[in-house]
């Protein structure tokens, strides 16, 4: 497959989930909350196309307003994730010394450790919630920023423009500002690409394992966990999201891959010491 | 007359990109005698490396478009895989450039050289499992056997202390005892003919005439055939019998070492010499000449010098270009050849470089090209 | 690494402190199905579990038992967290080694095809394969297997622990999405060994071409992949959790997510800080490993 074509498969598919998160709700024509037990559990059909669960709800509705959330909430993480990392990174790298060393011990030490464990034990002792999952997944996810942004600012602060900034007696904030940030941004914007699809599959199984999204809230990936249930009786319930979450991914995974094959050798190898 | 040991004729090797095919060998034809040292030179880019490539058949990812590659009168351009790896077992061995690379860094150097022993000496098969050294599939006495051999062969190439030295890997080892080891290799085959491209341009200057001495006083004891790649002019003076200098895929002049250069009569040829005598860099000698390499996609008419040819004329850039006949084997391909009395300057450089190669031939041909001179009081413009 | 391990320990024990509210009446809350706790019965709680103390006397009381192999009591059974964890271990290990296999079985062949045959079909098909699998939520991969193997074949049991058959369905889940990882590392490590110099050296041997491949390039091909495959360890034990508790399987990962619902720490704290000791254990493993099939690592470790 040639790779043009891919970034365009990876795009496609984000950019149909951007409309889809977009319009999707207002085009669907069922109340995701709305229950007719008269009609629980039917087999996809001209009516509800993706069948119904276990309430009676249309699949197809829920999953589509479950894209607004699961996007939002992939996308707030790894921007706070982003955020988090990129500070921590650059005043590591640009202070140095013991702060430095100090912070990149704690940068190893979450990124030695499985991620998903140590969000799921932060959302446990936090309690089951949306907002919990997500402070529990930006809180083991940002290192891996921190220390790519550390490794730019340490090669860029010995680069000509920066020396010379300093030279010309700017002050710290002066040179972060106007000539660190932007010079290491285009790795960290492709990171995070290669990061929301694994963000999205963070709080997909955190909420299938009861710690995210409560029921009725129509999450895909506690719409998957209540499906489980009936698997033998209503496959669709656990195979649509299913298919959503992998479909999401994929493109999310794709993008990322394409965006960080168009960078600079350098600035791919900062980002493959991850 | 019979068979020369190697014979090439009219080879083109190409490379398929995406911005169309790249000529890199485009119909060149040499033979190498046994016993005689033949070297081809010419900058980065000439395809000299190339034909050294095509002659063992490992020019992938190019391939050969047409030509033949005969060996002892047998063609390997339409050799079956066995075939071709019976010749690589024991008629042909390739030396390549930087013995940092060429060498496998995760087994130890004498078990690189034992395999090549083995290679040699089983005829036939070559069994997986014998080669990954599983234990029980592994014929114990023949590794022992090509140990030993491998041992001797790196006590030939003066590598101090062989027995020690072939448990070690070969990162410990400096750059001399790392190309000694890879001529071990290429000589467990017990080969007829050795191709080596750039076997010393990795090396300082005093491993480089060590190994260089080597190659001739293998070349005598064993009436080995060598073909050695250089950039270097100074190591093909020191070192062959014939030269062959080639540009842009093709040769443009071949003959006794002495003749070619001293009477240098292709263009090309006076030009390289002009530029080895100012002591400069290989790649530096790429841009010391006015003009850009041929376009690599080459394949069209025409002298492939004429764009940087100073006596270029109008015939120049099509058609076949003539190879005129100026000396004994002494052949050169150009139209205006030959160029016997202007460029003066060149003669006269030229005669210093070779008078003082004649006389003193101990004396490394590279320490006369290393007589200052001004970089601008001559060139060939 | 001592210090990793250290901090792994101050973060588990450390996290249920600073988390908001009384750790005692939460727990006493959940225990009591919901009432709230009296004062009285929230004191008694505390001092049984030595919780009035200051954090660094908790810490360095727990820290203590933990050397000697005792990690605590769990707040509601009657057996020991170490016990508990020494029941439930061999499961998840058992999970977590045929997955490694499963997910070797296919990267490492699925890898050197694609390498060797780059651009063809069999590449393409490995490449696309990977992308997939990377992509795919396990849990979900989980319930297609048992959907498909279990309900409609019904080869494989749907659920639990016991013999091979309950171990199958859950290590390809958990084995696959690994795979796709290794496949693509193998792919990138075969084309870099094929395409550096020594390979030329091995075929102008007269090296027949299986073992130019098999020995020369596989070889060091091999070192960054077992890197990758020890780092793994990290995907598989994030995986075993959901995993386990797709199939039901008692394991490490339904222990502690079983604890966490019912805010049962100690257990909580003793799972996490073993699965960090597991962890800083295995990189060392996969250093020990890498040098021996790296030659050239001791010497840089000298000289760097």
């Amino acid at each position: 497959m040639p790779s043009n074509r891919l970034t365009q498969v990876g795009a496609g598919i984000v950019l149909a989930l951007l409309v889809i998160a977009t319009f999707g709700p207002t085009l669907s024509p069922y109340d995701p909350a709305e229950q007719d037990l008269q009609h629980r559990l039917e087999a996809p059909s001209a009516e509800h196309p993706l069948g119904t669960d276990q309430l009676g709800r249309d699949v197809l509705t829920r999953l589509l307003h479950g894209a607004r959330l699961s996007l939002g909430v992939a996308a707030a993480v790894t921007a706070v994730r982003l955020v988090v990392g990129t500070l921590v990174g650059l005043l590591a790298g640009y202070a140095g010394g013991w702060v430095d060393e100090a912070l990149m011990r704690l940068v190893d030490t979450l990124l030695a450790f499985p991620g998903i464990i140590l969000a799921l034990v932060i959302a446990g002792i936090l309690g089951p919630s949306l907002v919990n999952v997500m402070l529990a997944l930006a809180v083991v996810g940002w290192a891996s920023y921190a220390r790519l942004v550390r490794s730019s600012v340490l090669s860029l602060r010995e680069r000509e423009f920066v020396t010379a900034a300093r030279l010309l007696g700017r002050s710290r904030t002066h040179v972060v500002a106007r000539h660190l940030v932007p010079n290491a941004i285009a790795p960290v914007v492709v990171l995070a690409t290669l990061d929301i699809g694994g963000v999205i599959l963070g709080t997909a199984g955190l909420s299938f394992l009861g710690l995210g999204a409560q029921p009725p809230t129509p999450e895909w990936g506690t719409m998957l966990a209540s499906g489980r249930n009936h698997l033998r009786e209503a496959w669709w319930l656990v195979n649509a999201p299913g298919v959503l979450i992998m479909l999401t991914v994929f493109g999310f995974n794709l993008l990322g891959d394409s965006l960080r094959d168009a960078l600079s050798p350098t600035q791919s190898a900062q980002l493959g010491e991850l | 007359m019979t068979d020369p040991l190697l014979r090439i004729e009219d080879l083109h090797t190409q490379f398929g990109t995406d911005s169309g095919t790249v000529h890199a060998v485009d119909g060149v034809s040499l033979t190498v005698e046994r016993g005689e040292i033949v070297g081809i030179v010419g900058e980065s880019g000439s395809g000299k490396s190339v034909t050294a490539r095509s002659i063992l058949r490992v020019e992938d990812p190019g391939r050969i478009a047409a030509g033949t590659i005969a060996l002892d009168g047998v063609d390997l351009t339409d050799a079956t895989d066995s075939t071709l790896r019976r010749i690589r077992g024991d008629s042909v061995s390739m030396v390549f450039q930087d013995p940092a690379e060429t060498l496998n860094p995760v087994f130890s150097v004498g078990e690189q050289v034992a395999e090549a022993v083995r290679i040699h000496d089983t005829d036939g098969s070559q069994r997986l499992l014998d080669y990954l050294n599983v234990p029980l599939f592994r014929n114990r006495s023949a590794w022992t056997d090509a140990h030993e051999r491998a041992v001797e062969l790196m006590d030939q190439l003066d590598i101090p202390n062989p027995e020690h030295r072939s448990s070690g890997y070969p990162h410990e080892f400096s750059g001399g005892i790392r190309q000694r080891a890879v001529l071990a290799i290429a000589l467990a085959s017990d080969p007829d003919l050795l191709v080596a491209d750039e076997p010393t341009t990795a090396l300082d200057t005093t491993t480089q005439a060590e190994i260089l001495d080597r190659l001739r006083t293998l070349r005598d004891e064993r009436e080995l055939g060598i073909l050695l790649i250089s950039h270097d002019i100074g190591v093909i003076a020191q070192t062959c019998d014939r030269v062959i200098v080639m540009y842009g895929g093709k040769v443009m002049e071949s003959g006794p070492v002495t003749d070619v250069l001293t009477t240098p009569e292709h263009p090309y040829t006076r030009a390289l010499l002009a530029c080895s005598t100012r002591n400069v860099d290989a790649d530096e000698r790429v841009t010391a000449l006015e003009g850009r390499p041929p376009d690599p996609l080459g394949g069209h008419d025409g002298c492939p010098f004429a764009e940087r040819c100073d006596h270029v004329t109008p015939a120049c850039h099509n058609g076949d270009v003539p190879t005129i006949e100026c000396g004994e084997n002494h052949r050169v391909v150009c139209s205006e050849a030959p160029l016997s009395d202007d460029s003066a300057k060149i003669e006269r450089k030229t005669e210093t470089t070779m008078s003082a190669a004649e006389t003193q031939p101990s004396e490394p041909h590279t320490e006369v090209n290393r007589e200052k001179v001004a970089p601008n009081d001559e060139g060939t413009r | 690494m001592a210090v990793v391990l250290l901090g792994v320990s101050l973060l588990t024990y450390g996290m249920i402190f600073v988390t908001p509210g009384d750790p005692a009446r939460t727990i006493l809350t959940q225990q009591m199905g919901g009432q709230t706790p009296t004062p009285a019965a929230v004191e008694q709680f505390r001092a049984a579990n030595g919780l009035d103390d200051p954090f660094v006397v908790q810490y360095a009381r727990w820290m203590g038992g933990v050397v000697q192999g005792d990690l605590g009591q769990s707040y509601y059974s009657d057996q020991s967290v170490s016990a508990m964890i020494v029941q439930r271990l061999p499961n998840t290990i058992e999970l977590a080694v045929a997955s490694m296999l499963v997910a070797v079985a296919i990267a490492v062949p699925a890898g050197i095809v694609s390498a060797v045959n780059p651009e063809s079909r069999a590449d393409y098909a490995a490449q696309f394969g990977s992308l997939v699998g990377v992509s795919m939520p396990n849990f979900w991969l989980g319930f297609l297997l048992i959907i498909v193997c279990s309900l409609w074949l019904g080869i494989f049991p749907v659920a639990g622990a016991g013999g091979v058959e309950y171990l199958v369905l859950p290590a390809l889940t958990l084995g696959s999405g690994m795979a796709a990882v290794i496949t693509r590392l193998v792919r990138t490590a075969m084309l870099d060994a094929l395409d550096a110099a020594y390979i030329q050296t091995a075929q102008s041997k007269g090296l027949r071409e299986r073992i130019v491949v098999y020995k020369h390039a596989l070889r060091n091909a091999l070192v960054p992949v077992v890197t990758i495959i020890g780092l793994q360890l990290s995907y598989v034990l994030n995986g075993a959790v959901v995993v386990e508790v797709v199939f039901q399987r008692p394991g490490l990962g339904t222990l502690l997510v079983d604890a966490i619902f019912a805010r049962d720490y100690p257990i909580v704290q003793g799972v996490t800080l073993l699965i960090g000791v597991i962890f800083v254990v295995t990189n060392f493993a996969v250093d020990l490993t890498y040098r021996r099939l790296d030659p050239r690592i001791d010497l840089k470790g000298d000289t760097a």
